[in-house]
């Protein structure tokens, strides 16, 4: 009992954490279910480096469904990170058309994998975003990846970035968004 | 708002409802509205599918971000901690080696007499020196077991006498012959390599090589034709294609104009034959006066019907997809390769 409650505790103070945007709460899980992790994904065809990696998958989920406020805590982080790692896994070895070994449940694989070509394309689009995101100006980018990425409302946006209103951090949005396409069909055109 | 095409006005120009679209933040109601005009409008269609491929790199961007700034602070973490263990086991080991130092008295001088010096160098060389000259001796044979020279520490025990010298000499020169033999092997190699190159060696072949050469490593990224790739995620996969190849074409992805040649496996030279594997294709891309030029090696020989209808597409600056026939093999080219070559 004694045990739980200290993992609640522990669990409810590394998500209050990650809602206040402190990356700090990532690293204590990564370094907490490494093991775990670890011992899944060598008994499936993987190794230290893919557990590493996968687990970092899986803290960015988390850290997605918290930040966006779709995170139910029904269990513990660590069944959660558990499952989320056998689920990137198993879309892994799918991908490599690598059979899938019997412990990992084909069952609870959801299907929104990318294709090869797919995730080529998104690969290449992944790193022109990221270079055309380094020659728009830090404010940019940082408005950009909190509206797209994390979808915070531009009230929460212009609270973040010390604009005077939400109608201030929308022109500006509006500003870096043609900022980056403009970057964007430059490097295209390179 | 105006959902009617004739009309100048489409909601897509509405930037924070095109956004809201896209990142599924309308009510299911407008959202069938919405696309209710998508149906006969194509430039709102083209509007969202752009607002889709930012926001999904934008995504994708901020979590390469989130990935790369957490395995920066665990590998800051792991380093002092690891040097504060390893410090630790270092005193530890200081302490213990000292301890045991003092214990049996290791730090006292030794008083070795002096007939024992020269039995000492005696026996490291006893037929080095004259006997009249016996601590020199004894030095210089110290000096020559300690110092062998590069070739004999390769095989010459440390204490050698000067009666295996000519085993020594023997098998010093049994080494430069196999020295010798190897160079030329290699020498050899390299030939048949450029032979088989029609005598222009690759970029990966030789550092010296032509700039407009280069081996590339395709990976086999859809083959109709081969049964494992069928299971249920391929088919997924390439519904998705379908529509990837919808959404490349709406963004006026660049074809490559090239030629296309194939030869078989055997062809490839023995450094690129060690890379051959069933999902991926050795291809020499050469570049040329009269443009871009593939070469495949693969097996089975690809149908030349489909090889003279085969389409090379650039998806950016560095990357392409061929299509060829039932495949689709993709290629990532060293930053601004087909650039330089004048693409």
């Amino acid at each position: 009992m004694t045990a739980s409650l200290h993992f609640l505790t522990s669990d409810l103070r590394l998500l209050d954490q990650i809602r206040r945007g402190d990356e700090g709460g990532l690293v204590a899980l990564f370094e907490s279910n490494r093991r775990s992790i670890r011992s899944l994904i060598s008994r499936n065809s993987g190794n230290a480096d893919d557990a590493d990696d996968v687990l970092q998958e899986s803290l960015i989920v988390l850290w997605e469904r918290v930040r966006s406020g779709t995170f139910d805590q029904t269990a513990k982080l660590s069944t959660f990170l558990y499952a989320t790692a056998r689920n990137i896994w198993l879309t892994r070895l799918r991908q490599k058309a690598i059979e899938i070994p019997r412990d990992l449940d084909p069952e609870n694989y959801s299907d929104d994998s990318l294709s090869p070509l797919e995730e080529l394309v998104a690969t290449e689009q992944v790193s022109m975003i990221q270079e055309a995101l380094g020659n728009i100006g830090e404010q940019c980018r940082k408005l950009l990846l909190l509206f797209y990425w994390e979808e915070l409302t531009m009230e929460e946006i212009a609270d973040r970035l010390g604009f005077a209103n939400a109608d201030t951090a929308k022109a500006k949005k509006y500003q870096c968004k043609k900022a980056l396409e403009k970057a964007l069909g430059v490097l295209h055109r390179k | 708002m105006i959902m009617s095409d004739e009309s100048s006005n489409h909601w897509t120009d509405d930037e924070d409802l095109l956004a809201r679209y896209v990142l599924g933040q309308l009510h299911v109601d407008e959202i069938t509205a919405l696309e209710k005009h998508l149906e006969q409008c194509k430039r709102c269609a083209d509007a969202v599918v752009a607002e889709r491929l930012l926001s999904a790199g934008l995504k994708r961007a901020g979590r390469e971000g989130l990935k790369q700034r957490i395995a920066a602070r665990i590998a800051e973490r792991r380093t002092p901690a690891f040097s504060r263990y390893k410090a630790v086991g270092i005193a530890a080991a200081i302490v213990l080696l000292v301890t045991v130092a003092i214990r049996y008295d290791w730090f006292t001088k030794p008083e070795i007499q002096e007939g024992e010096v020269q039995s000492i160098a005696d026996t490291a060389a006893p037929a080095v020196q004259p006997a009249a000259a016996p601590q020199a001796g004894a030095g210089r044979a110290i000096a020559d077991a300690a110092e062998p020279t590069i070739k004999e520490k390769k095989r010459v025990p440390a204490a050698t006498s000067e009666a295996s010298r000519p085993e020594r000499d023997a098998e010093a020169r049994k080494l430069a012959a196999r020295e010798k033999a190897g160079m030329e092997r290699r020498a050899d190699a390299v030939k048949e390599e450029e032979q088989v190159l029609g005598k222009q060696p690759s970029v990966l072949l030789s550092s010296a090589s032509k700039p407009e050469e280069l081996w590339v490593e395709g990976t086999l990224i859809r083959d109709k034709g081969a049964p494992q790739y069928m299971d249920r995620a391929a088919e997924v996969a390439e519904a998705k294609n379908l529509q990837l190849i919808a959404k490349t074409q709406a963004l006026s992805i660049d074809t490559v104009a090239a030629r296309f040649s194939q030869r078989p496996l055997s062809a490839l030279p023995p450094a690129q034959q060690r890379k051959a594997g069933n999902q991926t294709v050795q291809t020499l891309f050469r570049q040329s006066p009269a443009g871009l030029h593939l070469t495949l090696f693969s097996e089975p020989s690809l149908d030349e019907e489909e090889l003279q209808e085969a389409r090379l597409r650039a998806i950016s600056a560095d990357s392409l997809v061929l299509f060829v026939g039932t495949r689709q093999i993709g290629y990532k080219l060293p930053p601004g390769w087909l650039r330089q070559q004048g693409k």
